[in-house]
């Protein structure tokens, strides 16, 4: 039971919500530059929209590399190079699939689309790589923490885990 | 061709497929609610054009006042002004719910919810097809580059979605029978007031922009809450909260 075997998330929009984003503030930082360059009022606004809109169409860009991957013992969540969650599959205590209520302090979510660390209503916070923020997440729980992921063969790959438990 | 109409493209292309994909979302694909939101595409152009100007500009020119606000107007007269969009607007963007064919959205909370979310979007693309029109009349616009109108593209962007939040709290009030129709109604009219409040102020030189923005920002929050609350009640009410799957547990 030490072969990899890679699973794929469900299919989702996700990417259009972080794209858009991306490009209304970087549309808007670029604005700025052209109209009042480095040196005028805008020069905060523009510090702040170009590199965080860069940085939304990079998250947007990686959207297709976002897998769950297993090997020996070990399930790897990986979004490109943004995002990279290991979880030791023998400390696993719980692998349950349900609706997640949504809390609204910030974090980095959408429609489609949830990554990183995020705060939820009832369960607290979640570490996500996955393509919902809300609806049908497959919620994995080691001792101390709790990962969200959406894998389009949910039953497949649950059994996967199961089996690795075993061995 | 103004700078206005390839951003007022832009934008609404973008903005469209953001709504599209909500309502995908929120919806699981149900293509009945697209119907709504080409119904609320032309409610800005014939609420403007045929009551909101009419209405304000009648009610200037019965009183003698100049169709402006300052702080040398009645206070009457800025209220007026300031409850003008709000009223008439939240009123034409849920009339498509009194034709039969629309009832089938009012059997419970969450339709009704997503009926008027869809409505609202509708208006909000027209709605900024129908700015970017009067946009390009000006004389003062017309030699301004499109890549220049970016402010444009993220206020109608958020601002179509906060349309569609607002006469999603009215139509949820219509699905509960008419006392909480008018409520609904009220609520949607009221975050639609306090959104325009900001805008308001700094036009009588009252707050400056740094704040009028923001602050509508936090009404368009709170429309959100309401409408995020709706939706946890209806479908905890219609029992479409789905039951937890446990795989394993130990």
């Amino acid at each position: 039971m030490t072969s990899k075997k890679i699973f794929k998330p469900r299919a989702s929009t996700g990417w259009v919500w972080v794209g858009a984003v991306g490009l209304v503030l970087l549309g808007t930082g670029l604005n700025l530059i052209v109209t009042s360059g480095f040196s005028g009022p805008f020069l905060l606004t523009i510090l702040l929209t170009v590199p965080i809109g860069i940085g939304f169409l990079l998250v947007a860009a990686f959207f297709p590399a976002m897998r769950y991957e297993i090997e020996g013992t070990h399930l790897t969540l990986t979004y490109g190079p943004l995002l990279r969650y290991v979880i030791d599959i023998p400390k696993i205590t719980s692998i349950r699939r349900r609706d997640l209520r949504i809390n609204l302090l910030s974090s980095f979510r959408f429609p489609g689309l949830a990554l990183f660390s995020a705060p939820y209503l009832e369960i607290g916070s979640v570490r996500m790589c996955a393509t919902a923020a809300s609806t049908g997440i497959l919620l994995i729980e080691t001792g101390s923490t709790k990962y969200g992921l959406t894998p389009a063969d949910e039953e497949q790959f649950v059994a996967e885990l199961r089996e690795r438990m075993k061995g | 061709m103004p700078g206005i109409y390839i951003m007022a493209v832009v934008t609404i292309v973008i903005t469209a497929l953001l709504c599209v994909t909500t309502l995908n979302h929120l919806t699981q694909s149900d293509h009945r609610y697209y119907w709504l939101l080409l119904a609320g595409l032309p409610l800005s152009l014939i609420v403007n054009r045929f009551i909101k100007i009419p209405a304000i500009t009648a009610l200037a020119a019965w009183t003698g006042l100049p169709l402006r606000i300052g702080l040398d107007v009645p206070l009457w007269f800025i209220i007026a002004v300031w409850l003008n969009a709000p009223v008439f607007e939240e009123a034409i963007k849920v009339l498509p719910m009194a034709i039969p064919a629309s009832r089938v959205f009012l059997q419970d909370t969450s339709h009704a919810l997503w009926a008027g979310l869809a409505l609202g979007l509708g208006f909000g693309l027209g709605e900024a097809a129908y700015l970017a029109y009067g946009i390009a009349q000006s004389p003062a616009y017309t030699q301004i580059p499109w890549h220049m109108f970016t402010g444009f593209a993220s206020e109608r962007l958020i601002v179509t979605f906060a349309h569609g939040l607002m006469t999603s709290i009215a139509v949820a009030g219509f699905h509960s029978g008419r006392r909480k129709a008018f409520s609904g109604y009220l609520t949607a009219v009221g975050l639609h007031a306090l959104i325009n409040l900001g805008p308001i102020l700094l036009a009588l030189k009252l707050v400056p922009a740094a704040v009028s923005g923001p602050a509508s920002y936090v009404a368009i929050l709170a429309a959100f809450i309401i409408f995020q609350k709706q939706e946890r009640n209806a479908k905890n009410a219609s029992g479409m909260v789905p039951k937890e799957i446990i795989y394993f547990e130990r």
